[in-house]
C-alpha cells in the first residue's frame, strides 16, 4: 500500500501571495493514500532537505508528491534527498505550482483551483512510480576516427593516451588531409609544412594509433561504449612495408593521367605518390588508370622496384574493429565552379579555384610554386573573385567564412611573388571576424596594386575569354557594369559537404542538417556530438570553419571521449527507457521502422521484440505506435500519464470521491 | 457552465514545450488558468488513445505542443506527432467531438510568450465551441 506524502513549499514569501496555501493542504489531506501532508516555507533550504529526510522516514512514506517550482529547477535535488531518506529517486512526482500556477495566473482563487487540480494529479501519478535503477555497462575505450584531415588528426592525437587504441581510418592514400597541399596557412603566412608534418610524422609513428588509407567505414552496429564497425580498404598494390617512396616506378610507368592532387594542373604515372613528402612516404596504383586494369600485362613498375614492394595480388580487404566512440572528420569539397557557366571555369584555361592556386603556388606543385598562367607566361594581371558558390539560393545560401581570408593570403602570395602584378578583388561583403581579421584587411588595403571592387550580390560577374586574358565583368551595387582584365583569375569557392556524406551518414545513422553537413546533437549546446550518442563531428563535415576551429573541435571531440569512455571503465545508463511486456507483444514490428535509434530488433519468427536498452533513449515513439499496448517507457507509462490526466480532470471540490 | 469550468489538457515534450511553459511563468505571462499541463517525454509519445482517454476523462480540449520541426531531439517524434494528430483530427470529424479540440503545435524552450499565446488562443477556440457535454456532445 503506497503512502504518500505531500510537501507543499512557499517558496519563501512568493506562492503564498498567489495561493491560498491553506486550501491546498486541507485538499490534499482528503485524497487517497496520502498518510502526511505539510507545509514547508523553502523546502530547497539545506535545514528543510534535512528536515524532509527524518519526515519521509518517520511517517514511513513511501511516495513522495513535492509541491513546488518547475522539475527542471529541483527535481534532482529532491530526488538526492529521497535517496539519503532510503527511498529510490523515481518514487517522485513534482506539482509545478509555481511556474504554472502562482506565476501565471493572476487571480488567487484560480491560481489555488489550478494548483490543487496538479497536486491530485500528481498523487494520482506518483503511485504508479517503481523504483529504477541506473545499469552499468562496461565501455570498449577505442576509438574509430574518419578523416585524417587537421580535425581528424588533432582527435586522433588528442586520443592516443594509455589503454586505448585509435583506427584513424582515411578515404585518400595520405593523411594531412586538404592542409597537406597547402604552402601557407592564415592568418600569419606560417608554413604549412613546419606546422603540420611533426604531427603528422607523430601520428604515422604512434603505436596506439592505426592508420588505413585508402579506406571507409561502410557499416557500424551498436551504440555508445560498444560500437562495432566495418572498414572496407582498397589495394594498394603496393606493399607499404617495403616501399621507401623512391619513385623508380614512377619514371617507368607508361601512363599519364590528370593529376587530381595538384588540381588537374599536370599530370601523373599511374604508379604515383600523391606529392612529394606524402606521408605515408609510399606510392600507390591508380588502378582506374593502370593498364592492367585493362588486361594489358605490363609489370614494368615491379620490374624497376628495388625493394619488391609492387604486388598486383592485392584485394580489397574488410577488417572488423570494436570501439567505444566515433569522431566523423571527413572534411570539405571545393564547390565546382563547373556548376555555373559564368565562371567560365569549363575552359579551364587560367580561370581556377583556390584549391588549384594552393598547387599551383606550393613549391611541390605542377610549377614549382611559380605563379604563371597555362601558357607559361607571368601574370601582370591576377583577379580574385570571391564567394563563388557561396551566399547564393543558386547554391549554398550558406557563408562558407574562410574564402575572404584564404583569397587574402592567396593575394599575398601573388604579390610575395610577383610585386609588379596588380592584384584585383572583386568581393560583395568581406567575411574577416575574430581578432585576426581587422589586421587582414587592413594589410590588404594599404599593399600597393591592389585594387578592391564590388560587386552587387555574390555571384554579380561573368568571366569571358578575350584572346590570351580573361575579362571579368562586374556588375557593381548601383548596376554598372565595369570589365577586369585578367591574365589569371582565382574563384574563391565555398566549402560543400564532401562527396559521400550522404552514404556515411546512413551508415552511421546520424543526421544531415539542410545544406548536407553532418547535424550536432544541438547548434549551441552540443555541437560536437551527433544525434547519435557516442558518434561526434569534427572540422568542415559539420560545417565551414577554418582551422584552428577545425583542430579545436577535434580536440573537443577527443576529450568529450577521454571523459566519457575511461579504459575498463563502465557506463551509466538513463533507466528511462522503453521495455516490452512479452505476454502483450504480437511481433507485428510496428515499433521497429519507426525508431530513430534502431534499437528494435525482431525478426519476423518470432512473436515479441526486442528492446536494446543501451541504445534506446525513451522518447516514447514506439510506445504510442505499438496497436496492442506493449511498450511501456519506465517512468512514463500509460498507467502513469494516463492518472495524471485524470487527476488534472476531476473536480477539485471532489477530493474525497477520489477511488 | 462557466467557461471557466473549462479543461484543456496540454501535452509537452520534456525538451522544449514543458521549458517553454515554465519560461512562461518565469517572465510572468497571462496563461489562462484552464490549461492543465502534462509532461511527456516528446510529442511522438502521445498517441491517440491517451488523447482520447483525456476527453472521456472530460477534458474540454487537448493541446499538443512539441519541438519545431527539425529541433526535435528524437530526431523523428514530431513528424510522427504530426502524423497521428492530423489522423486523429481526420477521425474525430466523424465523432461527436470537433476536430479543433485537438491541437498541435512547436514551440521552443525560451518561448515562454509563444506558449501563453498559444493556450489563449486554445481557450478562446475551446470556448467557442464551449464544454464537451456529458452526452459527448459538440
Amino acid at each position: 500500500m503506497a503512502r504518500i506524502g505531500v510537501f507543499i513549499c512557499q517558496c519563501g514569501p512568493m506562492l503564498e501571495k498567489a495561493l491560498d496555501i491553506l486550501t491546498l493542504v486541507h485538499a490534499a489531506r482528503r485524497l487517497k493514500h496520502v498518510v502526511h501532508v505539510e507545509t514547508v516555507s523553502l523546502l530547497c533550504a539545506p535545514e528543510a532537505k534535512a528536515a524532509l529526510v527524518e519526515t519521509i522516514r518517520a511517517h514511513a512514506i513511501s511516495h513522495v508528491v513535492v509541491a513546488a517550482c518547475a522539475p527542471r529547477e529541483h527535481e534532482k535535488t529532491f530526488g538526492k534527498i529521497l535517496s539519503a531518506a532510503g527511498l529510490n529517486p523515481f518514487m517522485l512526482q513534482i506539482a509545478n505550482i509555481r511556474e504554472h500556477c502562482a506565476w501565471v495566473i493572476h487571480d488567487r482563487r484560480q491560481a489555488t483551483d489550478k494548483a490543487g487540480s496538479l497536486i491530485q494529479a500528481a498523487v494520482q501519478r506518483v503511485r504508479h512510480h517503481q523504483p529504477l535503477y541506473a545499469q552499468q555497462i562496461d565501455v570498449q575505450a577505442d576509438v574509430l576516427v574518419i578523416g585524417a584531415g587537421m580535425a581528424g588528426i588533432s582527435a586522433a592525437l588528442t586520443l592516443a593516451q594509455p589503454d586505448r587504441q585509435v583506427y584513424l581510418v582515411e578515404r585518400s592514400a595520405w593523411i594531412g588531409g586538404k592542409v597537406a597541399l597547402y604552402e601557407d596557412l592564415c592568418p600569419d603566412m606560417n608554413c604549412a609544412a613546419c606546422l603540420i608534418e611533426a604531427d603528422l610524422d607523430t601520428v604515422l609513428h604512434n603505436d596506439r594509433i592505426n592508420v588505413i588509407t585508402l579506406a571507409r567505414v561502410v557499416a557500424l552496429r551498436g551504440r555508445k561504449g560498444n560500437f562495432t564497425a566495418s572498414i572496407r580498404q582498397a589495394p594498394r598494390w603496393v606493399d607499404t612495408d617495403r616501399c621507401l617512396g623512391c619513385a623508380a616506378c614512377m619514371d617507368v610507368c607508361p601512363v599519364k593521367t590528370p593529376n587530381p592532387v595538384n588540381a588537374f594542373l599536370d599530370h601523373h604515372p599511374a604508379i604515383y605518390i600523391p606529392y612529394p613528402g606524402t606521408l605515408p612516404h609510399v606510392a600507390m596504383v591508380d588502378r582506374q588508370h593502370c593498364l592492367r586494369t585493362r588486361g594489358e600485362p605490363c609489370t614494368r613498375c615491379q620490374d624497376a622496384c628495388p625493394f619488391e614492394a609492387i604486388d598486383y595480388d592485392q584485394t580489397e580487404t574488410c577488417r572488423e574493429v570494436s570501439v567505444g566512440a566515433v569522431v566523423v572528420a571527413t572534411g570539405f569539397d571545393p564547390f565546382d565552379p563547373n556548376r555555373d557557366d559564368r565562371y567560365g571555369h569549363a575552359e579551364q584555361d587560367n580561370v581556377i579555384t583556390s584549391a588549384a592556386f594552393e598547387r599551383l603556388v606550393n613549391p611541390n606543385g605542377p610549377t614549382q610554386g611559380r605563379i604563371v598562367t597555362n601558357d607559361g607566361r607571368i601574370p601582370q594581371h591576377v583577379a580574385f573573385v570571391y564567394c563563388v558558390g557561396s551566399r547564393t539560393d543558386a547554391f549554398n545560401a550558406y557563408c562558407s567564412g574562410v574564402c575572404c581570408q584564404t583569397a587574402i593570403k592567396h593575394a599575398r602570395q601573388v604579390k610575395r611573388q610577383l610585386p609588379e602584378c596588380v592584384v584585383d578583388h572583386i568581393f560583395a561583403d568581406l567575411c574577416l571576424p575574430g581578432k585576426s581579421g581587422q589586421r587582414i584587411f587592413d594589410g590588404l588595403r594599404t599593399e600597393p596594386g591592389i585594387v578592391l571592387h564590388r560587386m552587387k550580390h555574390p555571384g554579380s560577374v561573368r568571366i569571358e575569354r578575350e584572346n590570351r586574358t580573361r575579362i571579368v565583368h562586374v556588375t557593381g551595387p548601383d548596376d554598372v557594369v565595369q570589365q577586369i582584365q585578367a591574365d589569371l583569375v582565382i574563384l574563391a569557392t565555398a566549402l560543400e559537404p564532401p562527396t559521400g556524406t550522404l552514404q556515411l551518414a546512413a551508415c552511421l545513422n546520424i543526421d544531415l542538417d539542410g545544406d548536407g553537413f553532418f547535424k550536432e546533437s544541438h547548434p549551441i549546446t552540443d555541437p560536437t556530438q551527433s544525434c547519435r550518442e557516442g558518434i561526434y563531428l569534427a572540422g568542415c563535415c559539420q560545417g565551414p570553419k577554418d582551422i584552428p576551429m577545425s583542430v579545436a573541435q577535434g580536440q573537443a571531440a577527443a576529450g568529450r571521449i577521454l571523459q566519457s569512455l575511461v579504459p575498463g571503465g563502465k557506463m551509466s545508463l538513463d533507466p528511462i527507457v522503453a521495455r516490452v511486456d512479452t505476454d502483450l507483444c504480437s511481433g507485428c514490428r510496428t515499433c521497429q521502422g519507426l525508431c530513430p535509434f534502431g534499437a528494435i530488433t525482431g525478426d519476423e519468427n518470432e512473436s515479441t521484440v526486442y528492446i536494446e536498452k543501451t541504445l534506446c533513449r525513451g522518447c516514447g515513439i514506439c510506445a504510442a505506435a505499438c496497436p496492442s499496448g506493449a511498450i511501456i517507457i519506465n517512468h512514463f507509462s500509460r498507467d502513469a500519464v494516463d492518472a495524471e490526466i485524470t487527476g488534472l480532470l476531476k473536480p477539485t471540490d471532489g477530493y474525497n470521491e477520489i477511488p | 457552465m462557466k467557461s471557466l469550468d473549462l479543461k484543456i489538457i496540454a501535452l509537452l515534450c520534456h525538451w522544449c514545450a514543458y521549458d517553454s511553459a515554465d519560461a512562461a511563468g518565469r517572465s510572468r505571462q497571462d496563461v489562462p488558468p484552464q490549461i492543465r499541463e502534462v509532461h511527456v517525454r516528446c510529442s511522438g509519445q502521445v498517441d491517440p488513445a491517451m488523447v482520447l482517454k483525456a476527453f472521456a476523462a472530460g477534458a474540454d480540449g487537448v493541446m499538443v505542443l512539441g519541438c519545431k520541426p527539425g529541433d526535435c531531439h528524437y530526431r523523428t517524434g514530431n513528424h510522427q506527432a504530426l502524423k497521428r494528430m492530423r489522423l486523429l483530427q481526420q477521425v474525430m470529424a466523424a465523432t461527436p467531438i470537433h476536430p479543433q479540440r485537438l491541437r498541435l503545435d512547436w514551440v521552443s524552450a525560451g518561448e515562454g510568450d509563444r506558449y501563453a499565446r498559444l493556450a489563449q488562443e486554445m481557450v478562446s477556440q475551446v470556448k467557442a465551441l464551449g464544454p464537451v457535454d456529458a452526452k459527448g456532445g459538440m
